[in-house]
């Protein structure tokens, strides 16, 4: 609601506040204080027009029903505490935060005067906000008769009826979003409503081992509903295994890790006497291969000395071969997170669907990616032969998410190593891989780190700031110091050693118009004295 | 590839493995068990193999269906209905691939004649071959490929089939191996180094296993045999390989009778333009189309749906929800055949009363079978309330017998299952006069309303107001007396209750037409239209052509009147909506919940909603919908944390700067503590961070986000809620 109000035309007389100056703050709007205020609003981000409430599947559907019902009627209600609260809280915040800006002021950055400047417009208008009230809900009003065909006279009477005007808006209120549909709610959602802050802060780094202790620690107060949740997914386990039975597969979907379900309906499965194979989509090197291995082993043996070749289509030729003599138990394929990274090719999803239309093999799949549909076109799909379960569980997806941040290298990511920046691979992996590497490389990887860093320093520049462009090292000055130190005899060579620490992405180039080339190492400045301290030391 | 498969372990630890054969734990593993998996393939431990499964699928037969009634069915009901679907879907399943088989019986025909004919005399040194129009529909070009090749290979014998496909062509060599191995039959092993064949006696060469000289000897053995190199789906074939695969075939043709089949989902033209001409012109053969989806589905549906012998019906909303998806997504017949397996399958599985339809051909078994909960769950059907309630006018005993008496209730339930046969047959039989009308009247517009789409609003009872049946019997008034005389006579050939009178119309047209040599038949209703444009000339006019109208031609009139007045009043009759009928619940089925459901899966906005409103899931009081009484603050804090993260996320724009989100999301949980000073070193601080950062990552695993490139610590938001 909040938003909106700011979004509105400033009603000239009755705002404090002058014009410009309220643009300003609209800009803010998702500035690190806002969102507080915001507080209320994202339960009414639903659409009217979409069908989320249609899920007979979803357990609890009455309730579900009523909740559709309900919407606006009772969108209405639980509007003002919340908004209350929620400027209540923007209101002590931003008094907090001027009080430390005003101390802070002596010794902070340059480049964030500008920021704290609009930040103190932001906190003083929240802090003022009592005044201020009556001005946005004028404006509100405003907005409502734009959409009407506005006359003068109109709204001159309207703002006369001023106070009268302000409790009935808090009356209807309609939330902003909830009757828009179709394309005009996308635009809604995209709207530039504000530039993310340019706040430099980032969040204190959390080590690995306090990451998982503290996550491990940590009791879910849904527990209870949580297990209830999975013990109505649980009750549908014999028709889960009638549908296989009857030749198709079965893909479950929703938020939540589905792993220890399937595990479950493993365990069921296997009680039946089926062998069950059980792949893990999200382990980083999975292949193809492993898994027609696997399913090689469970219709062989462990030890059946059979030797595939390179090929993966002939490869599985040969084991949809094998399946076709395979006249016992059938083979359960349990795959978690189909949708994972590693099994993400169309060919790979392609040859995957052939083996589960073979009919010793019964196909059991979790997805996870939203985006998870596009991965089939309808050959795969007539293949797969999927039957869809909703299996909302609300599990939280540890061991999903550590195989794929690991597989992307950006454990640091989570642990905070690298406080959540894009760098692919932290400080700690140069180290690592360095480590692999020749001397020449390490040398080479020296000069351009004690290069970057001097011109780091020569700027003046803070431990915390990330190596760019600006620091870089252009191609030709490398070569030649390279040359000097006898790292490298020719271009090629050099070429060599490079291409070794772009695909560790210790080294980012970028080149520019008149097509010269700047290598700079993507590190923090803190982070590239300790790299290079090790290839000293070292 | 061994170290993955630990095979007993406890699954904690096998999380991280890629894949693994799973091995309960708790339970000792059964020697039986040990013994499937282990390597032993004797002949005996086989059939101790086969016998296990026979058991056990013995057992699951009765086990794999739910006790329904609140678990007061018995056990003989269960494996009845279990039975009953085995036995009904087989049969249509039996059928419907009888109809599949024929449906592309012509294009096989025409392909296998052409393969046969194919030959230096017919196309000189060109290749023979024959572009296969396939259509879009690639899922099923499968199968037809399998059904070229089986018809070729081994009914009419013209010689070896290999089919390739797109996934084959990442090479030359690869294309040839595959083809060469399909043809020859051998196997060359697992391994695919490029192993040497060996040498045949009276050769002195080893070869390659992609020399297409394999071929050739092949060949030599089987004299008249042709090869036929079928390219399933051409359009993604590897242009340069399938450039390079002709070029090869043609510069063997003299050696070996190579014929070329290229399935092609598009255009010929579009095909011309991806081969250059120099290879086009090696190329000499002919086009062949296969049948229209439309065609092959209606063909389909009357065998599945409408014919007598399927027992079960689709009910009009799902009837409607299949075909819409259809004309909308999938357009394959096989997904029709899933679909409607599927509703097979869940009627059986999921309703007791199902076993009713097992009683059509063994009316003794019902008494046995259908229990008092059976009866008293008959009674709870709303067709069952409507029946009551009808009788209760005229007969008010029979209700009361109805509701009180098991064994009027069992007689009652036979005869509207007969009741519901014959609505249907009389149903199909009547759709199948229309669409005979339809295309005789207006041939041209036959294909636009094929069966299974006038099938649901024929269950509904609403077609006689349709505008297409209006169409279709105004239009058949106008028709020329041949016309019609065409009409008359194939609606008495269709096997119907009135057929002789159709005969007897057409007996008489036809003697009418000969009395009245000169000219065809002239009836008061295809006056042309322009004498109707002005009114005053057009009664002038009108009363000219009446007055011109012979003896003949007015009979005549009387006849088209007659004809189309039975035809409107059989249609009417029959076209009545089926929710009249007692039992028509258990005749019909029509859920949709668990097909679109399970066949339209909305995957995202179920995530969506998960996150938007977890309280739909949880069923939790705390962050549910309760808001009015809490008082306020806590609400949103109380959601799980991915749900919370996620709303703020909603709230953001495109590109999210890290801290903002968590100095929000520490707003949000914290409450009222968060106004307090922040301390980095405090554990619940932490605690929340992990949270924090747990959420963020589910965010990016779903989906969401992702890290920008452009600016550190900032997120890319790349979903938007509702799509």
């Amino acid at each position: 609601m909040k938003r909106k109000r700011e979004e509105a035309p400033p009603a000239p007389a009755q705002a404090p506040d002058t014009p410009s100056r309220r643009s300003r703050v609209r800009d803010l709007t998702s500035a690190p204080l806002t969102p507080s205020k915001a507080n209320g609003t994202p339960r009414k981000v639903t659409f009217a027009g979409t069908d989320l409430g249609k899920s007979p599947r979803t357990p609890r559907q009455k309730q579900v029903a009523v909740n559709d019902d309900t919407d606006d009627a009772e969108l209405e209600a639980p509007e003002r505490p919340i908004e209350r609260t929620a400027n209540r809280s923007a209101k002590r915040k931003s008094v907090r935060n001027l009080i430390q800006r005003s101390i802070r002021e002596d010794w902070d950055d340059e480049g964030d005067g500008d920021l704290n400047q609009e930040d103190d417009i932001l906190a003083r208008r929240i802090f003022h906000d009592e005044d201020d009230d009556a001005g946005s809900s004028e404006s509100n009003s405003d907005d409502e008769l734009a959409k009407e065909p506005a006359t003068p006279s109109k709204r001159g009477r309207k703002r006369q009826t001023k106070a009268k005007q302000k409790q009935k808006e808090k009356e209807k209120s309609p939330p902003p979003i909830l009757s828009l549909g179709g394309p005009t709610a996308y635009f809604e959602q995209n709207r530039v409503r504000a530039k993310a802050s340019s706040t430099t802060a980032t969040l204190p780094p959390l080590s690995p081992k306090t990451y998982f202790r503290l996550r491990d620690l940590h009791e879910d107060r849904h527990a209870e509903d949580i297990k209830h949740l999975s013990s109505l997914h649980r009750a549908n386990f014999t028709q889960w295994a009638f549908e296989l039975s009857q030749g198709f597969s079965i893909l479950l979907y929703g938020y939540g890790s589905k792993r220890k379900l399937l595990m479950e309906f493993a365990k069921t499965e296997a009680s039946q006497g089926h062998i069950v194979v059980v792949v893990n989509g999200y382990v980083g090197g999975l292949t193809l291969r492993d898994i027609l291995g696997m399913v090689v082993n469970a219709v062989m043996g462990m030890n059946h000395g059979l030797r595939f070749g390179s090929n993966t289509n002939e490869m599985l030729d040969a084991v949809l071969r094998l399946l076709d003599e395979h006249d016992g138990a059938p083979i359960t394929l349990l795959v978690h997170s189909i949708d994972a990274s590693a099994l993400r090719t169309a060919q790979t999803q392609a040859l995957l669907s052939q083996l589960a239309a073979h009919s010793a093999i019964r196909l059991v799949a979790s997805s996870d990616n939203i985006l998870a549909s596009l991965l089939w076109d309808s050959s795969t799909l007539t293949l797969f032969n999927f039957v869809s379960h909703d299996a909302t569980t609300f599990v939280p997806y540890d061991i999903e998410i550590s195989a794929a941040d690991e597989a992307e290298g950006i454990v640091d990511v989570i642990s905070g190593g690298t406080g959540g920046r894009s760098g692919r691979s932290g400080a700690k992996g140069v180290k690592y891989v360095l480590a692999s590497l020749t001397g020449n490389a390490k040398n080479l990887y020296r000069i351009l780190v004690a290069t970057q860093l001097q011109s780091m320093e020569e700027d003046g520049v803070g431990k915390d700031k990330m190596g760019t462009e600006a620091y870089g090292v252009g191609y030709r000055a490398l070569y030649q110091k390279g040359l000097e130190e006898f790292v490298c005899s020719s271009d090629l060579v050099f070429k060599t050693l490079l291409k070794e620490f772009y695909d560790h992405q210790m080294v980012t180039s970028r080149k520019d118009l008149q097509g010269s080339e700047t290598l700079w190492a993507p590190f923090r400045k803190e982070e590239l004295e300790s790299i290079l301290e090790d290839i000293l030391l070292g | 590839m061994d170290n993955d498969s630990v095979p007993n372990d406890d699954s904690g630890s096998l999380e991280h493995q890629a894949c693994y054969i799973y091995t309960p734990t708790s339970e000792a593993v059964s020697p039986k068990k040990r013994r499937a998996t282990s390597s032993s393939r004797t002949q005996h431990s086989k059939r101790e193999k086969i016998d296990a499964t026979d058991r056990k699928t013995a057992k699951t037969q009765a086990y794999g269906f739910p006790t329904l009634l609140r678990n007061s069915e018995s056990e003989d009901a269960v494996k009845a209905r279990y039975q009953a679907l085995e036995k009904l879907w087989s049969d249509v399943e039996r059928r419907t691939n009888d109809v599949l088989a024929q449906v592309n019986g012509e294009t096989l025909q025409a392909v296998s004649n052409f393969v046969h004919q194919a030959g230096p005399d017919l196309y000189g040194e060109k290749l023979p071959t024959g572009l296969i129009l396939t259509g879009p529909n690639i899922a099923a070009h499968r199968s037809l490929f399998e059904q070229i090749e089986s018809r070729i290979q081994n009914v009419d014998k013209h010689g070896r089939v290999a089919i390739l496909t797109s996934k084959d062509s990442t090479n030359l060599k690869n294309v040839l191996k595959k083809a060469i191995r399909a043809i020859t039959e051998i196997q060359s092993g697992l391994d695919d180094e490029d192993e040497v064949v060996e040498a045949k006696p009276g050769r002195s060469t080893a070869r390659y296993n992609y020399d297409p000289e394999i071929i050739q000897d092949w060949c030599s053995l089987h004299p008249d045999a042709k090869v036929v190199i079928a390219v399933q789906d051409t359009e993604a074939f590897d242009p340069a390989v399938l450039v390079d695969l002709i070029t090869i075939l043609h510069q063997y043709l003299a050696k070996i009778p190579f014929v070329l089949l290229l399935g092609i989902a598009t255009s010929e033209d579009l095909f011309y333009e991806k081969i250059p001409y120099s290879i086009g012109i090696l190329l000499n053969g002919d086009r062949f189309d296969v049948q229209r989806f439309e065609q092959s589905m209606e063909q389909v549906f009357n065998e599945a749906v409408l014919s007598p012998r399927s027992l079960l019906k689709l009910g009009p909303r799902v009837a409607d929800l299949i075909f819409d998806r259809q004309k909308d997504f999938t357009r394959s017949v096989g997904t029709f055949i899933t679909e409607l397996k599927y509703a097979y399958m869940s009627h059986f599985y999921a309703n007791a009363l199902s076993i009713i339809l097992t009683f059509a051909e063994d009316d003794k078994a019902m008494t046995e079978l259908l229990s008092n909960t059976h009866c008293e769950a008959i009674r709870n059907l709303p067709s069952f309330r409507n029946l009551v309630e009808s009788t209760l006018l005229t007969f008010p005993w029979r209700a009361s017998d109805l509701l009180t008496s098991n064994t009027i209730l069992k007689s009652a339930v036979l005869s509207a299952s007969r009741e519901c046969q014959r609505y249907s047959n009389n149903l199909a039989e009547a759709i199948s006069l229309f669409r005979k009308i339809q295309s005789i009247v207006s041939p041209h517009q036959a294909n636009d309303i094929p069966a299974y789409e006038l099938y649901s609003r024929v269950l509904l009872g609403e077609f006689t107001t349709r505008p297409a049946f209006r169409d279709a019997m105004l239009t058949a008034k106008k028709l020329s007396s041949e016309r019609f005389h065409l009409l008359v006579r194939t609606l008495a050939e269709l096997p119907s209750e009135l057929s002789s009178t159709f005969a007897e119309s057409a007996a008489k047209i036809h003697t009418l037409q000969s009395e009245k040599s000169t000219s065809s038949l002239v009836s008061g209703f295809m006056l042309p239209e322009s004498h109707r444009t002005s009114v005053k000339s057009g009664r002038v006019r009108l009363d000219e052509l009446k007055s011109g109208m012979t003896s003949q031609d007015t009979e005549y009139s009387k006849i088209v009147m007659s004809t189309l007045e039975t035809l409107e009043s059989y249609f009417k009759e029959r076209f009545k909506p089926y929710t009249n009928l007692f039992l028509h619940e258990i005749f019909f089925y029509d859920l949709r919940s668990p097909h679109s459901q399970v066949f339209s899966a909305k995957p995202r906005p179920s995530i969506e909603r998960a996150l938007s409103r977890p309280s739909d899931y949880l069923g939790c009081e705390c962050c549910g919908k309760d808001a009015e009484d809490g008082d306020g603050a806590g609400i949103e804090g109380t959601q799980p944390y991915t749900a919370l993260l996620y709303q703020l996320y909603l709230e953001s724009p495109a590109l999210i700067g890290i801290y903002d989100l968590w100095s929000a999301f520490r707003v949000v949980t914290l409450g009222e503590k968060a106004d307090e000073e922040s301390d980095e070193d405090d554990e619940e601080e932490k605690a929340l961070q992990a949270q924090f950062y747990r959420s963020l990552s589910e965010l990016r695993y779903l989906g969401f986000v992702k890290y920008s490139k452009k600016k550190t610590d900032h997120l890319v938001k790349l979903a938007w809620k509702g799509l």
